[in-house]
């Protein structure tokens, strides 16, 4: 067969060569079948010879090898050996010649990119990539080819290549942890098998020739040994419009598959590099002494260090993911001027396994020539600087410099540089720039600003910025710490579980960063697991979800019918406590259904509200209430005077308080009361909360808002509140304009009426009803009463404030006393009246 | 296919058995010595013979270790001899056993 498409690497092109004829299929099979046999029929044959030799030897009890008859003379069993001697070195012959044929894929540098397919030019050396495809790759392509001949179509197709892919164990894997079981979708696939065109002669499409070739260049860029069935199942999902809906329909959109076959990938790697390890570890010398125990070696350097080469050949690091560009910059700075290398990044990002991925690399010697040949020693500071004085540290650390120099094959690591004080970084400083030898360390953000940048050190590190690793690279990551995970917890993932826990603990989990929080997540929510449903059950995105709630108090999971209902209703409900002020429920009842489908912007606050108002309207119990319908409780509501903070020096208080109030309670609704009362200065603060839903605190930790619902109240400009024009001229002189922008909304509460002010004394003296029912007394009051209480209560300049005090002196204070006086038992009615309260006995028993 | 296959294979037997088969044999031998006397060390305890051990650099300490290296290139000298003749010999094995085997399975047979 003429190849089409190539996928060139370096001077050579990779083509796909093997004819796809019914003739040729055919007879490659019957040559693999009779090379089978063969080898079966050879072994047989020599071990029968001698068998049968040997049982002769035992039944007549005559050892014939030893005498020169035997040899010498002509005789059937000098014969019969000598047979099995030549299919002995037959069976040689056919099992030598089997395994010299095999090739491998070339290894790959680290910093070539992936090749696409490009068209073939013939006067280009060519090698075929058929032999470099695993025995399932080939089944694959096989079982392709007979698929299409068995529906009679007349190209083999990717979806020909897809559908004989699904029947292998690593594909399975993959639509097993993505849930998608063959039942669901396997009519649609016959469909569109059904709709192919019909012929007799069968060929290779072009769109098949470019998925095996690209499932080729995929195994290349993986580094793997052989093109394995996942390749070609990936590849021809590329390249099928139709497949890819149909996997969207069943929830899994392109990104989530390629997640997934990387998952697959990884731990086919991983096995593929335990075995090369556990090879090469047999000739690597382990522990402090060399080979040569000339041992002057490094006894004080081995005190204070760990050999990350030697752990790497043991196979004992955990394997690095998606870091090449980091490792790039690393090694580029390195090769050019030979100089250290400070790998600057947040707790928990990585940079240690960066460091035990450039030993692997060094294990494997895929490393620039600098570095070839040389052991990776990671110095533990702690260790070396604690215990002893100042000075006999420095004795330490000068010694340990002095082995490494002459160990002479000995690359220095160094973990949290900056916890090297100003007593030792000259000293490390002045030995680095004299002996020509570099070292790797590695610092947070922090150490590196405060530390390194302004001591000598920050002279010969070069900074290398390792940052949070985006959500993709996190699942990668994730995915390749699970198995461990699993095994210990005798659990199963699903794909979406791992995205979730990424997804959510980016999310809402701001103390710590990826992917650290989502391996420790995965390993809590495969506990929660095990204890809930015993072992051997499976971890889904909801039970993620799950936990995430209960460890935030936020309602993360999927919207359940029941609270789907409560999300609907949630105007009715939040009227039960607050009455009137439609505009205003609506408003933040809109707010919060956005929130909880996720509509709303992840990088700022939940919600923010300016509550506009006279006193005593109902703003903080409207806020009161948002607390217990979103974060779950009242309690979840931190609350600010701000006019506490009318002065300008009075913000850094405020910083401090708010910070570390929110630092606690993360998931809560923060209440600015009298929000205009505040020095101009600290409103200007709220900008940034507003916009990017963060503030930093004075020790420069930056604390994130944006699980936070922020409402502030003011009452500029109410007394207005009649006249539009007016009321915005007067909220203008209290309010910059880009600050009331950044709001959400700026709702105004409107003065109570009458009827609304009888509805809430109805309620208060409902209140005191039930108090009063759990001790057996029932309360009634007549409607003419009420209004009488209301009408008394009610004052317009505080609103219906005033009215609980009332109800307190006039009905509580009645109803105490008629308490204590024993007057009222058990069953007896109170009644209120509008002088005073009077009792209705209830019967005898 | 495969009568025709295994005509093939015994036809071309002695071509393959001195040809691309001694290459890989002898490849193979090769690696294997490579690999045993890197598990012996030999070469750095030669390198090193008069390197002290253990980074004492007295008299006595210096002569220890130049007796005891002696002892233990000789040991693991003859170690890697031991393994270089078994190599040898399979190898003659190899190179012999072909012609004799044939020369015998005639003679016998006639």
């Amino acid at each position: 067969m003429i190849p089409r498409f190539s996928i060139k690497i370096g001077k050579k092109q990779y083509v796909w060569s093997q004819e796809l004829t019914t003739e040729a299929v055919e007879k490659r099979l019957a040559q693999e079948r009779a090379e089978k046999l063969l080898g079966v029929v050879f072994l047989l044959c020599a071990g029968l010879g001698i068998i049968i030799l040997l049982i002769l030897a035992a039944l007549t009890n005559d050892f014939f090898f030893f005498e020169s008859s035997f040899w010498f003379e002509p005789n059937l069993k000098a014969f019969l050996f000598l047979l099995s001697v030549i299919f002995c070195l037959l069976s040689f012959y056919h099992i030598a010649q089997k395994q010299s044929q095999k090739e491998k894929i070339p290894r790959r540098l680290i910093r070539e990119t992936i090749p696409s397919p490009v068209p073939f030019e013939l006067d280009v050396e060519q090698t075929n990539i058929t032999p470099l495809f695993s025995q399932p790759a080939q089944a694959v392509v096989d079982a392709a080819f007979s698929l299409t001949q068995q529906f009679g179509h007349t190209d083999l197709e990717p979806i020909h290549l897809f559908v004989s892919s699904l029947s292998d164990e690593n594909v399975s894997a993959v639509l097993g942890r993505l849930q998608i079981s063959f039942e669901k979708i396997k009519d649609p696939l016959s469909r569109r098998l059904a709709s192919r065109q019909l012929g007799t002669v069968i060929s290779l499409s072009e769109e098949s020739e470019q998925t095996l070739i690209s499932a080729f260049a995929n195994s290349y860029q993986q580094s793997r040994n052989s093109v394995g069935a996942v390749e070609i199942f990936f590849e021809a999902f590329k390249r099928d419009q139709f497949i890819q809906e149909l996997f969207f329909d069943q929830g899994v959109s392109n990104e989530q598959l390629e997640n997934m076959v990387e998952w697959v990938r990884i731990h086919e790697k991983m096995r593929e590099r335990y075995e090369e390890y556990r090879r090469s570890a047999s000739f690597k010398p382990i522990g402090a002494m060399n080979r040569a125990m000339t041992a002057i070696a490094t006894p004080t350097l081995d005190v204070f260090s760990e050999d990350l080469t030697t752990a790497a050949v043991q196979g004992r690091l955990p394997i690095l993911v998606d870091r090449e560009k980091e490792l790039e910059e690393i090694f580029r700075i390195i090769e050019g001027g030979r100089e250290s290398v400070v790998l600057v990044g947040p707790d928990g990002v990585g940079k240690e396994t960066i460091l035990d991925g450039i030993a692997q690399l060094m294990a494997e010697e895929r490393v620039p020539v600098v570095l070839q040949d040389k052991r990776l020693v990671r110095i533990s500071i702690p260790q070396l600087i604690s215990g002893t004085q100042p000075a006999e540290a420095q004795e330490r650390l000068m010694q340990v410099l002095y082995e490494a120099i002459r160990s002479g094959n000995i690359l220095l690591s160094f973990v949290d540089l900056d916890q090297l004080t100003e007593d030792f970084a000259p000293i490390l400083v002045d030995f680095l720039s004299r002996s020509g030898t570099f070292a790797i360390a590695t610092s947070t953000l922090e150490g590196y600003t405060s530390v390194i940048e302004r001591s000598v050190l920050g002279r010969v590190f070069q900074k290398v910025l390792v940052s949070e690793p985006e959500s993709r690279e996190a699942i990668h990551v994730l995915e390749s710490k699970i198995l461990g995970i699993e095994a210990q917890q005798n659990v199963t993932f699903t794909y979406m579980a791992i995205e979730k826990i990424v997804q959510l603990s980016d999310r809402f989990m701001h103390e710590s960063y990826l992917p650290f929080k989502a391996i420790e997540l995965a390993k809590e929510a495969a506990l929660m697991v095990v204890k809930a449903k015993g072992a051997d059950a499976i971890v889904t995105d909801e039970d993620v979800a799950k936990l995430i709630a209960e460890k935030t108090g936020i309602p993360t999971t999927k919207v359940e019918e029941k609270e789907k209902d409560i999300l609907l209703h949630l105007e009715e409900r939040m009227h039960d406590r607050v009455v009137g002020q439609e505009e205003a429920v609506i408003a933040v009842a809109s707010a919060l259904r956005r929130a909880r489908t996720q509509l709303s912007s992840q990088k700022r606050p939940i919600a923010t509200f300016l509550f506009l108002g006279p006193t005593g309207v109902g703003k903080t119990e409207l806020a009161k209430t948002v607390a217990e319908s979103y974060f779950g409780s009242e309690e979840n509501m931190i609350r600010f005077d701000m006019s506490e903070y009318q002065q300008k020096e009075s913000s850094m208080r405020l910083i401090d308080l708010l910070t570390e109030s929110v630092r606690q309670k993360p998931f809560a609704l923060i209440l600015l009361d009298e929000f205009e009362k505040a020095h101009p200065d600290i409103l200007n603060l709220f900008l940034q909360v507003f916009d990017d839903g963060r503030l930093t605190d004075t020790s420069s930790r930056t604390i994130d808002f944006t699980n936070t619902i922020i409402i502030s109240t003011s009452n500029a400009g109410t007394q207005f509140i009649q006249d539009i024009t007016k009321f915005e001229e007067e909220l203008k002189n209290s309010y910059r304009p880009e600050l009331l922008n950044r709001f959400d909304g700026v709702i105004v509460f409107h003065p109570l009426t009458q009827e609304q002010i009888v509805e809430i004394t109805r309620r208060l003296i409902e209140k005191v009803s039930q108090r009063l029912e759990a001790k057996g007394i029932h309360l009634r009051a007549e409607d003419e009463v009420i209004t009488n209480l209301a009408q008394k209560g009610y004052d317009p300049e505080f609103g219906a404030r005033p009215l609980r005090r009332l109800v307190q002196e006039e009905v509580d204070n009645a109803i105490a006393n008629a308490l204590l006086e024993e007057e009222v038992k058990r069953r007896d009615t109170i009644v209120l009246e509008t002088d005073g309260i009077r009792i209705e006995k209830a019967a005898e028993l | 296919m495969f009568f025709q296959l295994f005509f093939l294979r015994v036809v071309s037997l002695p071509v393959w058995w001195y040809g691309k088969g001694l290459r890989l044999v002898a490849q193979w031998f090769f690696e294997i010595v490579k690999d045993v006397s890197k598990t012996f060390a030999l070469g750095v305890w030669v390198k090193n013979l008069f390197v002290p051990m253990y980074g004492d650099t007295s008299f006595v300490g210096r002569a220890i270790s130049f007796g005891i290296r002696l002892v233990m290139i000789f040991a693991r000298g003859i170690g890697v001899a031991i393994l270089v003749l078994a190599l040898f010999v399979l190898f003659v094995v190899y190179l012999f056993i072909l012609p004799l085997a044939i020369v015998g399975f005639f003679y016998h047979l006639l």
